[in-house]
């Protein structure tokens, strides 16, 4: 079993829950992880004894007056953008991808386009339903277990298992969204280009991380804002087609994302282009393709994300990308954004300032480079993304989530220490 | 707006089928047995989009209790559609160990879904309108097989129930159509995953069903390639058919 990666690759016992019923027999049964639909990259939802939850798919509620759905925690965003879009209500926050469920969304308390306008996913929780070790099922929200919903909300599973949330939606008035594109010739240019947009809904930069030289950090900054009127369907939305195997790795090398990554820059002919486009491509352009990890091949691949707070921020960005490129490690998925400041819930990982995530091709080499990246962030005042961690150490990790201990203290009192696991918690030293 | 009637709603495919009926905005009577399920399920359809949700619980294991509910379908006033869904599917061995059990799955599965369709025929024929009738059978009642040919026997009988029931409305305004899905992925047959990879998903199942009511069609393979799958295993040769695992 492996998460969206492929690495690492785990021998595990996969259950799978039909009704509450059967999850509170796996927590009583032994310790477990808890898992969705599988999209975080290393090794959070992976570990001995796995409890798919996907099946708890119902919804249980939706408030037609305020947007405020209830749910249970394996239906996914895309199910609740299917059902609600047509109503005329998107998600408050949502990642690249759809395919991810909302306990799943919890656990990592994802974030998005807006989270400089809006914060993350979990912001807009009012409240959910945890199973804890105890067996009981409580109630959670910001007043009735504060450490309890701090600690859950980004806490990657390990205090409980989620099994029904409440979240509230935004009006739209179309699914399209009006999406402007900015070239920007380097990093300087990209980074004013988010510092003028800053009242964009949305707004998120691809990087080409070969250009190098006096194109470093040469980049497309996208914005977006709903439209105020169009079609309200996600119809034609499903992938269009499957990577059917692995692919081998090599297919993946210096030349062919030097080629991807110019034909990808220069599809954008003016220096700044507006237009009309579906939530699909703005919002989840790799959900087109169903499977595209497999285009890392066999091997899988690192996907590495940081947060860093403005400070040295653009200096740390353009020495991250020059060390990534001096590498040759070759990738044409590199994403820059501004993140606005981050909230009060225990492991939540953004922090105000500046984002990059990376997709390596999982090679020692890669690991390497990760490593002297690390203490890169380490000493910028940064951190890393548990969602997409297979790797981090231990003191890396100490070192830069500072609230840790409060984390350890709550999971400590809810009894989760030993039963709410996974191969990361392990890994990371928590009990 | 239709009206559509189940039961057997919280059934996993009947469930499956129901949501695509709800996203439709559809009014819903349903039954079921079980009143903590039959709650979750009718929140999940009204969010969903439902129009009016009826819940009614009978637990439909006896001719009392049959004809109790498709009384209690059609008080409200006429209905458009009625999916007949409920079953049980003890395995084999449980049916081996147990005479009462074995009787169970035949009455079950056979008699009382049987009476169910003939009883909601003859009310639909009622009916000004006519109205469409959808019965769940099973590629199972094509052939006796060794590992569930109890099953396989009570869907037989729903088959031959169906035809006949083609037959008499033929000239009328009453559509009935039998659904045949291959083994899927719900929680009737989690005792089977693992070992059965090739478990069709639910919602293909569901919107295989929807498509044949709205289509009036007389029967359906779902997954389609099951039509295929079961040609072939009717025209094996007793002695060829003798030497498989089915």
């Amino acid at each position: 079993m492996w998460g969206w990666g492929k690495h690492p690759v785990v021998e595990a016992e996969l259950l799978s829950a039909q009704a509450r019923a059967d999850v509170v027999a796996a927590v009583a049964a032994g310790p477990l992880t808890p898992r969705g639909l599988g999209r975080s990259y290393g090794d959070s939802s992976l570990g001995d004894r796995v409890l798919d939850l996907t099946r708890l798919d119902s919804f249980v509620a939706f408030d037609e007056a305020t947007g405020a759905v209830t749910v249970e925690a394996g239906v996914s965003l895309s199910e609740v953008l299917r059902v609600l879009l047509p109503r005329g209500w998107f998600l408050p926050v949502t990642p690249g991808t759809r395919y991810v469920t909302v306990g799943g969304a919890i656990a990592s308390d994802i974030h998005g386009k807006n989270h400089h306008k809006d914060g993350t996913f979990t912001d807009h929780v009012s409240s959910f339903e945890l199973l804890v070790a105890s067996g009981e099922v409580l109630t959670v929200s910001r007043t009735s277990h504060p450490d309890l919903f701090a600690a859950t909300c980004g806490g990657m599973g390990l205090t409980g298992v989620v099994l029904e949330a409440t979240f509230t939606m935004r009006p739209v008035g179309s699914g399209d969204v009006v999406e402007t594109v900015v070239k920007a010739p380097d990093l300087d240019a990209a980074l004013e280009a988010f510092a003028a947009r800053a009242d964009a809904t949305y707004s998120v930069a691809w990087v080409d991380l070969l250009a190098s030289g006096a194109r470093l950090g040469r980049s497309l900054v996208m914005t977006g804002e709903h439209a105020d009127d169009g079609p309200l369907t996600t119809d034609g939305s499903e992938p269009r087609a499957t990577v059917p195997l692995d692919m081998p790795s090599v297919l993946l090398n210096p030349l062919s994302v030097r080629a991807f990554n110019h034909l990808y820059y220069a599809r954008v002919r003016q220096p700044q282009l507006t237009h009309r486009v579906g939530h699909q491509p703005f919002f989840y352009p790799l959900d087109t393709v169903a499977e595209w990890n497999r285009l890392y091949g066999r091997r899988g691949f690192l996907q590495y994300q940081l947060a860093i707070p403005f400070g040295d921020g653009p200096a740390l960005v353009r020495e991250i990308l020059r060390v990534v490129a001096a590498a040759g490690l070759a990738s044409p998925l590199a994403v820059l954004k501004v993140f606005g400041p981050g909230n009060s819930h225990l492991l939540s990982f953004p922090v105000e300032g500046y984002t990059l995530a990376l997709d390596l091709q999982a090679t020692p080499r890669a690991f390497e480079v990760a490593d002297r990246l690390d203490r890169l962030v380490l000493a910028a005042g940064g951190r890393l993304y548990l969602a997409k961690d297979a790797r981090m150490s231990e003191e890396t990790f100490r070192a830069s989530y500072p609230r840790i201990e409060e984390f350890e203290a709550v999971r400590r009192r809810y009894g989760a220490d030993g039963v709410f696991v996974s191969t990361q918690s392990r890994r990371l030293g928590l009990a | 707006m239709t009206t559509v009637a189940v039961l057997g709603a919280t059934s996993g495919i009947a469930h499956a089928t129901l949501r695509q009926w709800a996203a439709r905005g559809d009014d819903l009577r349903l039954v079921a047995r079980d009143a903590e399920r039959l709650a979750r399920v009718e929140g999940d359809l009204t969010a969903r989009g439902a129009g009016a949700v009826v819940p009614l619980l009978h637990d439909l294991g006896t001719v009392e209790a049959v004809e109790a509910a498709v009384d209690a379908l059609f008080a409200d006033g006429p209905v458009d559609v009625v999916l007949v869904a409920f079953g049980t599917m003890p395995s084999q061995e449980d049916a081996d160990a147990s005479a009462a059990v074995a009787a169970s799955l035949l009455t079950v599965n056979g008699t009382l879904t049987a009476l169910a369709a003939h009883l909601v025929a003859l009310r639909l024929g009622e009916q000004a309108s006519g109205g469409r009738l959808a019965v769940i059978g099973s590629v199972a009642g094509d052939r006796g097989r060794q590992s569930n040919y109890l099953y396989g026997a009570a869907k037989a009988m729903v088959a031959t129930a169906v035809a006949g029931l083609q037959h008499r409305c033929a000239d009328t305004s009453v559509d009935v159509t039998l659904v045949k899905p291959g083994p899927t992925d719900t929680p009737m047959t989690a005792h089977l995953r693992g070992g059965r990879p090739a478990l069709a998903k639910v919602e293909t199942v569901a919107g295989d069903i929807v498509k044949a009511v709205d289509e009036r069609r007389p029967v359906v393979y779902t997954p389609r390639r099951w039509a295929v799958i079961m040609t072939i295993v009717r025209l094996l040769p007793r002695r060829v058919f003798e030497r498989t695992k089915l």
